[in-house]
């Protein structure tokens, strides 16, 4: 006992300093470390990985200086006016742009630097892009008012006067972007020693371009002269936001009533009616306009009205985002939903961009409610994603949402949500099958016999036992009470309990003839024993062979089954008929 | 000491569970669902080993029951990691 408490002890320490010395390892466990230095000859170090930090910034260096050399060749073709050359060249730099905006998504770039010059390279393409279209633009309208000038078309030249001074007023626009940025991208590039002089030529020749145009157009203007009296045009509020409505009204002398077209940025926006006195008036919703500066005019029967200005001011912006994952055999693994709304104001129609951290895009429009939602495929694992809606057509600032971060399924994970299903189903039914058998074995044990228990003893007295047949009566092993109790297990299913009946029967016939009471405490080959030793020797082998085939019937693995119980009925039949009887 | 053979069943039973532990461990991939997978196997092995012919106690018949579950799962586990790596 001393010696088994002793091994008991030992192996319960064993474990506690196993766990104890394997805890630590298990977090995060250490094979090789910087201390490490023993090596065997079964397995080589590996080597760390020592590719420095700034290796990925050699890959983007090159990058960033070939995007600032672009930026000059662009603003030459234009200024040359070769729009077609300068439109290819564009092209290339917007694909240079994006690849470099994946160059540093994927190499995981957080510097504020290399953030920054990002962003102003993006806004550099964006005015760049302003200014080939309106240059072209400008082109066109130049030759436009040469032809009229010659054929004294005053009318469309009044209207090619109003269309440049818009176009002149957007490139205006482009200019002070793109040179609010030369001072930040000028700094980046020189830290990174890039070569800037390309982009400082870029900045002076967009200026060169837009004072070109300038003169140009204010040579329109000086150029022709009507007799006809300008009708004026007012704008109320000169300032408004996202939301607001721009009230336009005038009035067009000596005409009657008719219609009066508006014109917006030099474009045909609208038109409205004059009343008898020719009074007009129309409505402009600033949420359909872009922010900035916007031109307006009214023409009526080729009288053209004043030009005036009013300015959209872009809103703050409210943009939330929701992201959950979704499992299905699709492609689409995640769901982003979420609302825009501009001073607790939907806002419809805007095109929202979702990003997330493994480079990948998603785009939404918002609906009536100022709600989007889109499904897409992202990269497997933890993702971070944000909505930004950048839009140039609605007058909003640039705004981003909160991160969001999501865990997005892997691919097979519906394949893993069917196993867990039918594995917890399967469970399900294990569970009710152990219930079941549980229940029928309780059920079974209310047929065993109670056994009643023993006397209690007064101190100091004998037991005397009890006699016993006193105990339980005997019991008639006649064929026809035989007969009916088999028949009656059998037909209930009871086929253990039929093949003890038949054992039993012969056991007490046995018993009956050798004069054994308590034959039913024999084993089924101590009474084969008995037999035997009294019987002739072909009694005992029919007997034998009914005593055999009922121990594995009665206490095989298997129940006794219809057919094993048929069996064993014969073989009584046959122990009964060679000698059983005769007890 | 009584019935040797049951203390080499537990012997060679917490064994098995030392020597998973620590492979898991020298490996790098402390998985519980693979040491849940391993421990079904050798529990599995364990009834066998203790089942009889011709009894069927209550007690290794509630087991079977309790090694049908962590098959069960194991079998869940199994198709969970082949179709991580297949899909």
């Amino acid at each position: 006992m001393k010696r088994k408490t002793v091994i008991k002890g030992l192996v319960v320490a064993f474990s506690i300093v196993c766990l104890l010395v394997l805890s630590g390892m298990i977090a995060s466990p250490e094979l090789y470390s910087e201390e490490q230095t023993v090596s065997t000859m079964a397995h080589a170090r590996p080597v760390p990985d020592e590719r420095p930090a700034d290796r990925r910034m050699e890959m983007v260096v090159p990058a960033m200086a070939d995007l600032m050399d672009q930026t000059g060749t662009i603003v030459l073709h234009v200024r040359e006016k070769d729009f077609e050359k300068a439109e290819e060249d564009l092209a290339r730099y917007i694909e240079a742009s994006r690849s470099f905006n994946n160059l540093v998504i994927s190499l995981d770039m957080s510097e504020s630097d290399i953030r920054e010059f990002a962003e102003g390279n993006m806004e550099n393409m964006d005015a760049l892009a302003t200014l080939i279209e309106k240059s072209k633009r400008m082109d066109e309208l130049s030759r436009l008012e040469v032809v009229y000038q010659d054929g004294e078309d005053s009318e469309n030249l009044y209207s090619i006067s109003y269309e440049g001074e818009a176009l002149q007023m957007k490139m205006e626009e482009a200019l002070t972007r793109y040179q609010d940025r030369q001072t930040t991208m000028t700094e980046i590039g020189t830290k990174y020693d890039l070569p800037v002089s390309s982009y400082i030529h870029s900045v002076s020749g967009f200026a060169g371009v837009v004072n070109e145009t300038d003169r140009t157009r204010q040579a329109w203007n000086v150029g022709h002269d009507d007799d006809q009296p300008a009708s004026g045009i007012l704008v109320s509020p000169h300032s408004a936001s996202y939301g607001d409505i721009v009230q336009v009204s005038g009035m067009i002398p000596m005409t009657s009533a008719g219609t009066v077209s508006l014109y917006l940025d030099g474009k045909e926006w609208t038109s409205a009616t004059t009343d008898h006195a020719g009074r007009y008036a129309a409505a402009i919703p600033a949420s359909s306009l872009s922010a900035g500066r916007h031109l307006i005019y009214a023409v009526h029967d080729g009288v053209y009205s004043d030009v005036t200005e009013f300015e959209v001011l872009a809103a703050p912006a409210a943009l939330t985002l929701e992201a959950e994952p979704i499992v299905s055999r699709g492609e689409e693994n995640v769901l982003c939903r979420g609302t825009l709304l501009c001073e607790g104001k939907a806002v419809e129609g805007a095109q929202i961009t979702i990003t997330s951290d493994d480079g990948i895009s998603l785009m939404a429009e918002t609906d009536r409610d100022g709600a989007y939602s889109c499904t897409g495929r992202l990269a497997a694992g933890p993702r971070q994603l944000r909505a930004t809606v950048s839009e140039d057509l609605l007058p909003l600032q640039p705004t981003a949402s909160e991160s969001v971060g999501v865990e997005v399924p892997e691919p097979s994970t519906w394949v893993t949500v069917l196993a867990m299903k039918t594995a917890a189903v399967l469970l399900v039914g294990i569970g009710v099958a152990l219930a079941v058998r549980h229940r029928r074995a309780r059920r079974r044990s209310r047929h065993l016999i109670v056994v009643p228990r023993r006397a209690e003893i007064p101190p100091g007295e004998e037991w005397t036992g009890i006699a016993p047949d006193a105990a339980s009566p005997p019991v008639e092993w006649t064929p026809s009470a035989v007969e009916e109790q088999y028949a009656a297990l059998l037909s209930s299913g009871r086929y253990g309990d039929a093949v003890r009946l038949l054992y039993l029967a012969i056991a007490a016939r046995i018993g009956h003839a050798l004069k054994i009471r308590n034959y039913t405490t024999l084993t089924p080959r101590e009474v084969l024993g008995i037999a035997g030793a009294t019987t002739t020797p072909s009694a005992p082998s029919a007997l034998s062979k009914f005593i055999l085939s009922y121990e594995r019937v009665r206490y095989g693995r298997p129940a006794p089954s219809y057919e094993q119980t048929k069996c064993l009925r014969q073989l009584y039949d046959h122990a009964s008929d060679q000698g059983g009887d005769e007890h | 000491m009584g019935r040797p053979g049951r203390h080499l069943i537990a012997g060679g039973f917490m064994t098995w569970l030392f020597a998973v532990t620590f492979f898991l461990v020298l490996m790098k991939s402390v998985d519980l669902m693979v040491f849940l997978v391993l421990v079904s196997i050798g529990f599995f092995l364990l009834i066998e080993v203790l089942d009889t012919t011709f009894v069927s106690p209550s007690h290794v018949l509630y087991l079977k029951y309790l090694v049908a579950a962590g098959l069960v799962i194991s079998g869940a586990a199994i198709i969970d990691k082949l179709a991580r790596v297949l899909i």
